[in-house]
């Protein structure tokens, strides 16, 4: 395991999404909405989430992507791997923000799934995916429509369980 | 006969759970679940595919056996383990079932080595001995902190 094979563009540019992503998180983190410790939870989710996708379908038998210049665990792979950790509190963030109900569940759902390949689509241009064995980008659009959704049934399953905002009303 | 047999295993732990008295909330049951999941996808990269101390089968339903071990049976059988854990009255008790996890689950590694889904390179069992405790551990110790963390929410508020 090393930190990286070189060090270029691609580390650089997760470097710079990774800083960015999590000042956007700390910005939103301001206004309070989650008790913290369901904020560490949908931190832990996205993670855990990203981790289980691309160790299965990204590594292994299937191996249909490399992250960064090898197929073997680089330092930069982990850093890769954290980038979706904020993602899962923006998910909870805008479900919230947005009220979303039974009637916009499927366009929140269809939206994110299309955030997600846009940003599939975004690291292979820069280099820190690449795509092999055939592979297609909208191989992903499936997998993010059932990662979504599950998404969706975890947050409503805790909102019904546990009170997980920091004020009555969560605003 | 590799993955009937892991299926099945990760089919009975999942109800087992489900109908368990649980000691832990939904939450954090889901936390503990999650922190393990994220260590056993990692470690057993790191063993298989890194410094190949294990071989993994290449056989499409050996390897989706593996997967499924590895993501569903494992986390689960440490976060039933915690539940048990955390209602054990005596601690004699707690180490028993913590004992009991960790022979379940080397004898699910002996199986896999059997049903020829995995073969030891360069490995002893002594250290799936140890990283199965130390999984116990950190399950123990993520628990300790996510309800530290929610009573310091209490505390404030």
């Amino acid at each position: 395991m090393r930190m990286w094979k070189q060090f270029d563009s691609n580390e650089i540019y997760l470097t710079i999404l990774i800083a960015f992503f999590f000042v956007v998180f700390f910005l939103l983190l301001r206004k309070k909405i989650f008790k913290p410790h369901i904020t560490l939870l949908s931190l832990v989710w996205g993670f855990s989430v990203g981790i289980l996708i691309e160790f299965t379908i990204g590594g292994g038998l299937l191996d249909f992507y490399r992250v960064n210049d090898s197929n073997s665990y680089e330092i930069m792979d982990l850093v890769y791997f954290l980038l979706f950790s904020p993602f899962g509190y923006f998910f909870f963030y805008f479900y919230h923000r947005f009220k979303i109900n039974k009637k916009k569940v499927i366009f929140y759902v269809f939206a994110w799934a299309i955030v997600g390949v846009s940003a599939h689509w975004l690291f292979t241009q820069l280099g820190i995916i690449t795509l092999q064995k055939g592979y297609h980008i909208a191989l992903s659009f499936p997998i993010f429509l059932v990662i979504q959704t599950l998404s969706v049934i975890f947050y409503e399953q805790i909102k019904y369980r546990e009170n997980i905002f920091q004020s009555p009303i969560g605003d | 006969m590799g993955f009937v047999f892991f299926f099945f295993v990760s089919w009975l732990v999942t109800v087992l759970f489900s109908v368990m008295k649980k000691s832990l909330s939904f939450v954090e049951n889901i936390f503990v679940y999650l922190i393990i999941l994220i260590v056993s996808v990692n470690w057993s990269w790191i063993i298989f595919e890194e410094f190949k101390f294990l071989e993994l089968s290449r056989q499409p339903l050996d390897y989706t056996a593996f997967l499924i071990n590895r993501s569903i049976s494992i986390p689960l059988i440490i976060v039933i383990t915690l539940n048990a854990v955390r209602s054990a009255n005596v601690n004699g008790k707690a180490y028993l079932y913590v004992g009991l996890s960790t022979v379940i689950l080397l004898v699910l590694v002996k199986i896999g080595n059997f049903l020829n889904i995995t073969k030891l390179n360069n490995w002893n069992t002594m250290y799936d001995v140890l990283y199965f405790l130390s999984l116990h551990l950190i399950a123990y110790f993520s628990l300790q902190m996510f309800r530290k963390l929610k009573k310091e929410e209490v505390t404030m508020s």
